[in-house]
């Protein structure tokens, strides 16, 4: 058996990895592992009846239907016919690297626990952790990290270090993750993002934002 | 006689009622500025221009919706007078629509629902140099659609809430079936995973508390999750970031919308090509509007994918095609004036916006309800008023405004993505206070940038997602309403419900047929000799042995065909003879086809019956039937003689070739025969 | 440090720099609606700003939690509800707040009755008629509401119960599409908001035949209630207050109590208040709004676990 088609492969196996997963959380583990493991491993929801359906049947019923379209897909990529340059998938990571991402978010989520720290920092920990990861070892996935992570960064540290200081984050991190990085243009970019968002955001729409530090007292901009 | 009377004086009523609106608009009063003590201020025009500027500013702005604005400005309006904080707010709403467009044709980013659509073909246009065409065209299909609903609004809205009413439970769920087949259009690839993203949709819809037990699913005990996951978290995900982190990994800076921007307005074959896409977006969108639940936000996908099916340019849809931005842009924008009709005439919220509406009138101590037409007169009447003097400021504010979108294109794409992502970042923070909101974002970034590597497209994953929460509660609903049974849906009972259903059966083998048709054709052009020769077998068993030169002939049907390929190879099939569809339809075939001069030509027509009728003849309902029976006689002979002729010259105006003529029994056998006499002489 | 601040700040007179009223609910409803007219009241008589802050989520929990944690200096408010002080917590089977200790219980803002209203064909003219409906037809009529756990779903359960009759709940997303099937004919029958209801009433198109509440309504004075109906002690209303986290001192509670009663009762924002169904509140004083809240607590987790209508 030789994979024809590598991107319905990988598409085939998401769609039944996100079918299985919501009717597994819906309808719960099935009764031998629940045996096997000695407990009731997901507990599921209510199924109810056609009449009355529960909070189960509807995810129940379209889970189903994904993950065997799933299957269908996973299969046509054995036996397509459209094989060549245009079917493979090109990612800037594989799928170790995915399982190292989400182990690092798990693994600084206990961290914090074990520490005492709000969730938060993991989260921030986390972004600068996969950045850092990124930058190192897969060069070729460095827009996908900083991104993502400038996105991460600008979220969790608005309330603490306000809108300024997060907006300028944000754009640096993302900034690097492009093909050429001037720090002066950067800068003068930031200023005038800040400027903006400053005058719109907060005083022209009133959103709740802070602007200033949490720890600074006396703020020159109200 | 009588009935003349009535529709005189239902006439006379709308221009009179028409005429308290527009006074109260235009009501002048006296008001001090800034210590400047002025006696006459247009001060409510003046709260609809700051209303439609507001709105365009935020939904240009990616994530900051009406919902949250309009929350925002609740207490501002306490200090307002009824009239002037519903004109203000719903200038706010209809503004945002506007404004939602143009971040989608420019950066990818749909900021509301309803602009989902527009990225489709609006941000190809804009990646070729063409986005200048493609705002004016979402402006200017919003203005129209805008008036004629309003029109529509101050007409109908009593008898339209009626058609609110007759959806229930069972309809919605129908309704939404057809939504759903018709988001699989919206994909320009594999079927097959269309309809798996569409279900992946659902399932992520689903997140959250359950309506009806009040339990909390798929929520992994996140509470931020309770309320499901934003509509703007995904779409900025799914179609903002991972658009920048494409772009980003291209070997260079991306520069394409410098190169070549050739011009701002549409030309002259845009025209032609717009003017049908407009009107019919508009006619379904009015429609779709009225529907409390749900209606509006599926008129924009369903007007693309009538399109989609109609127009003679769907190759290019997807690619660029400006129908594919005339036609979602007036759905929205007339779904937009239409879901005013049942918060207007029966006190029931169409959607978030138009809840917070009701929460403005309470504010004010206006119980909203029936009585609000009749009791408040000023302030129902000056609400349609003002929406249409609403979308002329639109249009006058949006059009010079192109120029300047235009110019914001020109900047590096390296300062233009931290910025971008700045105000998505900012937006979806904003929608609930909460920074898990911006993670869920990047990770709906990181799954539309897989989905975009794998060729599953995130449109229709968008209208599932909207739709799955709407779908289960109608399902549900309607099988305890029915106390479980099926058949609530289909059954003679539910005209409405069947109706639906049908249509989405028809749609998806339309649908079907051509996909399962293009895979012989992929098969055939990119794999293997096999194909190709079990091919020509075929041809040669089933080409008849007596072809005359130039016709071919069956043998079995009388029916003749010519068949036209145009350059790009799309092939259609025009009958010989006398066209009954367009006997019995006339202007309404004429629109389907988009052939502008007769469908301008009866409507003309129609209208002119009308108004000769009933303002200067005083004619009853019959008189005018029979008049409009005796006028529809001619012209229908006459179109349905003339109709084949006219669709051939059109063909041959867009460069289409004629093949060859046959005869077959219907379209898709002439079409099929076409292509493989095309195939063969190729 | 923080010892002495907080004893600078109880050295100011009471208020020294803005509160902030967190509304649990989405903005616009009618929970936030009157606390913004009640804030811009409170806003002048005690000459800081009354910021409203909306906290929706959770079913109005997540605000209510955010404040019972808040310190109890008299700048964080919180509207509570029926639902988070007396539904809720047996409705979702634990919240993280008590909603008798953690907070008091500062002045009561609305009280709406629910009203009973039948779709017009339904061959019913008054309450008696309709229980001898629906014993000839046990199962067959259906009863909307705004959701599983509101109190026109709960109100319906008590109607049930007390008349020994069935009829099926159907759960709806908000009362306005309810409504709307109500109107239609699909649901036959609805324990409503009187001020979301009453706009239907005057026009007609939906008819009503009783009150919840033990007192008639000043609104529709001809309309018995379901006690002079015939069911003994049927009394339920929709209503919030201002609630403050426990431990507030008592002369900023004793302050907000008497400022809100006068914002309430002041020409203007009474009227509004009544737009949205509300009499003026028989309860006065902090003491009586705290039984009253226990009284509700004690009797809608009877009702709750009565009624079955619980998140399994």
């Amino acid at each position: 058996m030789t994979i024809r088609n590598q991107k319905d492969f990988w598409a085939g196996l998401m769609f039944m990895a996100f079918g299985l997963a919501f009717v597994s959380i819906a309808y719960g583990t099935p009764d031998f592992l629940n045996e096997m493991v000695g407990r009731k491993l997901v507990p599921g929801y209510q199924m109810g009846s056609p009449t009355r359906m529960g909070p189960a049947y509807f995810p129940v019923l379209l889970g189903t239907m994904l993950a065997i379209l799933g299957a269908i897909v996973f299969f046509r990529s054995f036996v397509s016919k459209i094989a060549g340059t245009a079917s493979v998938v090109k990612l800037p990571f594989n799928i170790i690297d995915l399982a190292v991402v989400v182990g690092v978010f798990v693994v600084l989520t206990y961290a914090a626990k074990w520490m005492n720290l709000s969730n938060d920092w993991a989260m921030l920990g986390s972004a600068l952790v996969i950045s850092a990861l990124s930058i190192a070892f897969r060069p070729e996935a460095k827009a996908l990290a900083l991104i993502l992570a400038s996105s991460l960064a600008f979220a969790y540290l608005l309330k603490p270090l306000g809108l300024v200081l997060a907006s300028i984050i944000l754009i640096f991190i993302s900034a690097y993750g492009g093909h050429e990085f001037k720090w002066k243009e950067v800068a003068i970019l930031s200023a005038i993002l800040v400027v903006f968002s400053v005058l719109v955001f907060v005083k022209g729409l009133t959103l709740p934002f802070p602007i200033c530090p949490q720890f600074i007292d006396n703020c020159p901009i109200r | 006689m009588e009935a003349s009377n009535e529709v005189l004086s239902f006439l006379q009523a709308i221009y009179v009622n028409l005429g308290i609106g527009f006074k109260e608009v235009f009501k002048t009063q006296p008001l001090t500025i800034m210590g400047f003590a002025l006696t006459h201020v247009p001060f409510n025009i003046l709260m609809c221009l700051i209303g439609v500027m507001l709105g365009t500013l935020i939904g240009v702005l990616p994530g900051i919706g009406p919902v949250a604005t309009i929350a925002m400005l609740l207490p501002v309006t306490f200090s307002l007078s009824p009239v002037a904080a519903l004109i203000m707010l719903a200038g706010i709403y209809y503004g945002a629509q506007y404004g939602g467009s143009t971040s989608a044709i420019l950066v990818n980013l749909p900021g509301e629902s309803s602009s989902v659509v527009t990225c489709l073909d609006g941000y190809q246009m804009a990646r070729r140099g063409r986005a200048g065409p493609a705002l004016a065209t979402a402006a200017l299909g919003s203005f129209f659609a805008g008036c004629v609903a309003t029109l529509i609004v101050a007409m109908f809205a009593p008898p339209l809430a009626e058609v609110a009413l007759k959806f229930g439970p069972s309809e919605y769920f129908s309704l939404m079936v057809l939504g759903l087949v018709s988001a699989v259009v919206l994909a320009s690839g594999s079927l097959i995973k269309a309809i798996a993203m569409v279900l992946l949709g659902l399932l992520l819809g689903l997140v959250g508390t359950d309506v009806n037990s009040g339990v909390l699913r798929f929520s992994f005990g996140i509470s931020e999750m309770a309320d499901g996951i934003g509509f703007v978290t995904v779409a900025m995900g799914m179609f903002g970031i991972a658009e920048i982190i494409g772009n980003l990994e291209q070997k260079e800076d991306r520069e394409v919308f410098t190169s070549k921007v050739s011009h701002l307005f549409p030309t002259t074959t845009d025209w032609e090509r717009i003017w049908g896409p407009t009107v019919r977006g508009t006619a379904l969108g009015s429609a779709l509007g009225i529907l409390p639940g749900g209606g509006a936000l599926l008129s924009s996908f369903g007007a693309y994918t009538v399109e989609k099916k109609v127009s003679f340019n769907a190759h290019e849809f997807g690619k660029g095609a400006i129908e594919g931005v005339a036609a979602p842009e007036s759905a929205n924008n007339a779904g937009a004036q239409t879901s005013f009709i049942p918060l207007l005439t029966l006190g029931i919220p169409g959607n978030a916006v138009m809840a917070l509406m009701i929460g403005a009138m309470m504010i004010q101590g206006i119980a909203p309800g029936p009585q609000v037409m009749t009791e408040r007169k000023e302030l129902f009447w000056g609400m349609i008023a003002s929406m249409w003097v609403g979308n002329l400021m639109l249009v006058v504010l949006n059009l010079p405004l192109i120029g300047m979108w235009i110019k914001l294109l020109t900047v590096p794409y390296r300062w233009l993505y931290p910025s971008i992502l700045l105000f998505m970042a900012v937006g979806v923070f904003s929608v609930s206070n909460q920074p898990f909101d911006c993670f869920l974002m990047s990770l709906f970034g990181l799954l539309g940038y897989v989905c975009v590597k794998l060729e599953c497209e995130p449109a229709p994953m968008i209208l599932g997602f909207i739709l799955g929460p709407l779908m289960e509660e109608n399902l549900r609903r309607a099988m305890l309403l029915s106390r479980g049974d099926w058949h609530v849906f289909i059954s003679n009972e539910k005209p409405i419900s069947q109706g639906f259903l049908i249509a989405a059966a028809i749609l998806l083998a339309v649908i079907a047929l051509p996909a399962l048709r293009k895979k012989r054709d992929v098969a055939f052009s990119e794999d293997g000799s096999v194909q190709q020769e079990a091919l020509a077998a075929e041809q040669a068993a089933e080409t008849p042995k007596d072809a005359v030169a130039g016709f071919e002939d069956d043998g079995k049907s009388t029916q003749k065909w010519n068949v036209y390929r145009g350059a790009d190879g799309n092939i259609v099939a025009v009958k010989e003879g006398f066209n009954v569809w367009a006997f019995l339809f006339v202007g309404f075939w004429s629109l389907m086809k988009d052939l502008f001069l007769t469908t301008m030509a009866w409507f003309a027509a129609f209208f002119a019956l009308m108004a000769i009728g009933f303002i200067w003849q005083h004619w009853s309902y019959e008189t005018f039937g029979w008049w409009a029976a005796a006028l529809w006689l001619p012209f229908g002979v006459v179109y349905g003689l003339k109709a084949n002729r006219w669709l051939m010259d059109k063909y041959e105006r867009h460069h289409y070739k004629l093949v060859r003529q046959v005869t077959a029994k219907n379209a898709g056998i002439a079409i099929e025969r076409g292509r493989r006499l095309a195939a063969a002489a190729a | 440090m923080l010892l002495a601040l907080a004893q600078a700040a109880l050295a100011q007179p009471w208020p020294a720099k803005p509160i902030r009223l967190v509304a649990p609910y989405a903005a616009g409803g009618p929970v936030d609606i009157s606390a913004r007219l009640v804030a811009a009241r409170l806003q002048e008589a005690l000459g800081q700003p009354v910021v409203v802050e909306n906290r929706p989520g959770a079913g109005g929990n997540l605000g209510v939690e955010l404040v019972a944690k808040s310190p109890p200096d008299g700048y964080t408010l919180v509207i509570g509800a029926i639902a988070t002080h007396a539904i809720n917590p047996t409705l979702m089977g634990s919240v993280p707040y008590d909603p008798l200790r953690d907070f008091r219980h500062i002045a009561l803002l609305v009280q709406v009755p629910n009203v009973l209203v039948l779709n017009n064909e339904v061959p019913a003219r008054n309450v008696p008629d309709l229980v001898a409906l629906l014993r000839k037809n046990p199962g067959k009529l259906d009863f909307g509401s705004g959701s599983t756990g509101s109190t026109g779903h709960l109100a319906g359960e008590l109607f049930k119960q007390m008349t020994g009759t069935f009829m099926v709940h159907i759960p709806y997303k908000g009362s306005a599409p309810a409504t709307l099937d109500l109107i239609a004919g699909r649901v036959q029958l609805m324990f409503d908001n009187l001020a979301s209801a009453l706009p239907n009433i005057r026009a007609g198109k939906v008819r009503a035949l009783a009150v919840t509440t033990l007192r008639r309504s000043s609104f529709l004075p001809e309309l018995p209630t379901l006690e002079e109906s015939g069911l003994k002690g049927f009394d339920m209303t929709t209503w919030w207050g201002v609630m403050a986290p426990a431990k507030t001192p008592q002369a900023v509670v004793e302050r907000l109590n008497a400022e809100i009663l006068k914002a309430i009762e002041s020409g203007d924002t009474r009227e509004k208040l009544r737009a949205m169904g509300s009499e003026s509140p028989a309860i006065r004083t902090p003491e009586q709004f705290s039984a009253f809240v226990a009284s509700e607590l004690k009797t809608y987790s009877a009702l709750v676990k009565r009624s079955g209508a619980k998140p399994d």
